[in-house]
């Protein structure tokens, strides 16, 4: 290793030091949105979401606009993100959403379809989850466990990790539109499942701690025997 | 509107690195350069290298206020007139043989002015005066942050790599 200056080593180590590609070119994409363009194309932000509520923003941008660049901005913009999706979800009219407090309340809205999830599921399990989640890396062996046992049962096992646009988009397509009236009800944080009843369109449980799982598998198995008497 | 000259890929990642140099972790940096994009976005401009840094660095400001992550000790004004005569990063005479890691660990234990103001110096090639602009600080100020920053990152480097003065 050849010895060097402290600006050598220095300009050597930030110089390795960059933006993904993608993050990069959203970014710069912006700037050539015109300020005059309509908001929906205005807040094709790409922040990184940090909490569950902004992944679940996406998801209703995802539904509403399909392949649109839209993440929220990420600190202490809770207001920001209800105006966001409501702005987005307005936009289409098929969706109306109102922040209350820390949660999302959906208002009843007409015209919406209420489908079912495709595939034949009543009943979804949601992994939420990101990149940068630690939770996410306790959650996963459990979901996994959930999945192995519940095999074969009308249940669909669905992961969301909301820092990948194209898992996103996916997950959305596969639950359908309806399903973000319900993802946004009640959502704190990445590294939770979520247990959603897609007839009753009800959010069943969610869970983010180990200790919650006897729990969750008591609402799963009511709501499995229910249906399947 | 962007003036088509800046090539605005070297401006986000240059505002990348300077984000970096603050928050030393990646994913806080990622935040940050867009949370001051964003906000450059809203006055649509100017895009220059300086205003994307001076953002970032009020926003750096502003969220350490709001989290109480980060003490921000003042530097205060003390003159260094060793480090007045030189350039910014002037007598870079000192040699090492470091790895990565090494470097990274040592930056690490430097306030978060320090490395910003390191960088500017060392990677940016701003003056004195430049950074002294973009900190709202005196000159001289800046130069013996500099020349403090660089002293305890030369003696972490030696610590680390177990070479003597």
């Amino acid at each position: 290793m050849r010895a060097k200056g402290l600006r050598e080593h220095l300009s050597e180590h930030y110089a390795g030091k960059t933006l993904p590609a993608a993050t990069v070119a959203r970014l710069t994409s912006l700037v050539s949105v015109p300020a005059t363009a309509s908001p929906v194309q205005r807040i094709r932000f790409p922040a990184r979401p940090r909490r569950l509520a902004y992944g679940l923003a996406a998801c209703v941008a995802a539904l509403a606009l399909g392949n649109a660049y839209f993440v929220v901005e990420n600190r202490g913009l809770r207001s920001r993100v209800a105006e966001l999706s409501h702005d987005l979800v307005s936009a289409r009219g098929e969706l109306t959403a109102q922040m209350n407090g820390h949660n999302f309340e959906p208002e009843p809205t007409s015209g919406v379809p209420d489908s079912p999830a495709k595939g034949g599921a009543n009943l979804v399990a949601m992994r939420v989850c990101a990149n940068w989640c630690q939770n996410c890396a306790v959650i996963q062996p459990m979901f996994q466990r959930l999945e192995q046992k519940y095999d074969g049962r009308s249940i669909r096992f669905v992961d969301l990790n909301i820092s990948n646009d194209a898992t996103r988009r996916q997950c959305s397509q596969t639950l359908g539109l309806d399903c973000g009236e319900w993802m946004i009800q009640q959502c704190d944080a990445a590294g939770t499942i979520l247990l959603f009843d897609c007839e009753g369109h009800r959010l069943l449980a969610s869970l983010s701690d180990a200790d919650q799982l006897p729990r969750l598998e008591q609402v799963l198995d009511a709501a499995l025997d229910k249906k399947n008497p | 509107m962007s003036d088509p000259a800046v090539d605005l890929d070297e401006l986000v990642q240059r505002g990348y690195r300077f984000a970096l140099t603050l928050t030393h972790d990646e994913a806080r940096a990622d935040d940050l350069v867009q949370d001051a994009w964003h906000k450059i976005l809203r006055v649509d401009g100017p895009w220059t290298i300086g205003y994307l840094f001076t953002t970032i660095r009020n926003s750096f400001i502003d969220h350490c206020r709001r989290t109480k992550r980060v003490a921000f000790e003042s530097f205060g004004n003390q003159h260094d007139p060793h480090g007045e005569e030189c350039g910014a990063l002037a007598d870079d005479d000192d040699v090492f043989q470091i790895s990565n890691g090494t470097l990274e660990a040592a930056l690490c234990r430097l306030r978060p002015e320090e490395r910003a103001a390191l960088y500017l110096a060392a990677v940016e090639d701003y003056t004195a005066q430049q950074i002294a602009d973009l900190f709202g600080s005196p000159r001289g100020t800046i130069l013996s942050l500099i020349h403090r920053a660089k002293g305890k990152l030369r003696e972490n480097l030696r610590v680390r790599t177990g070479t003597t003065a």
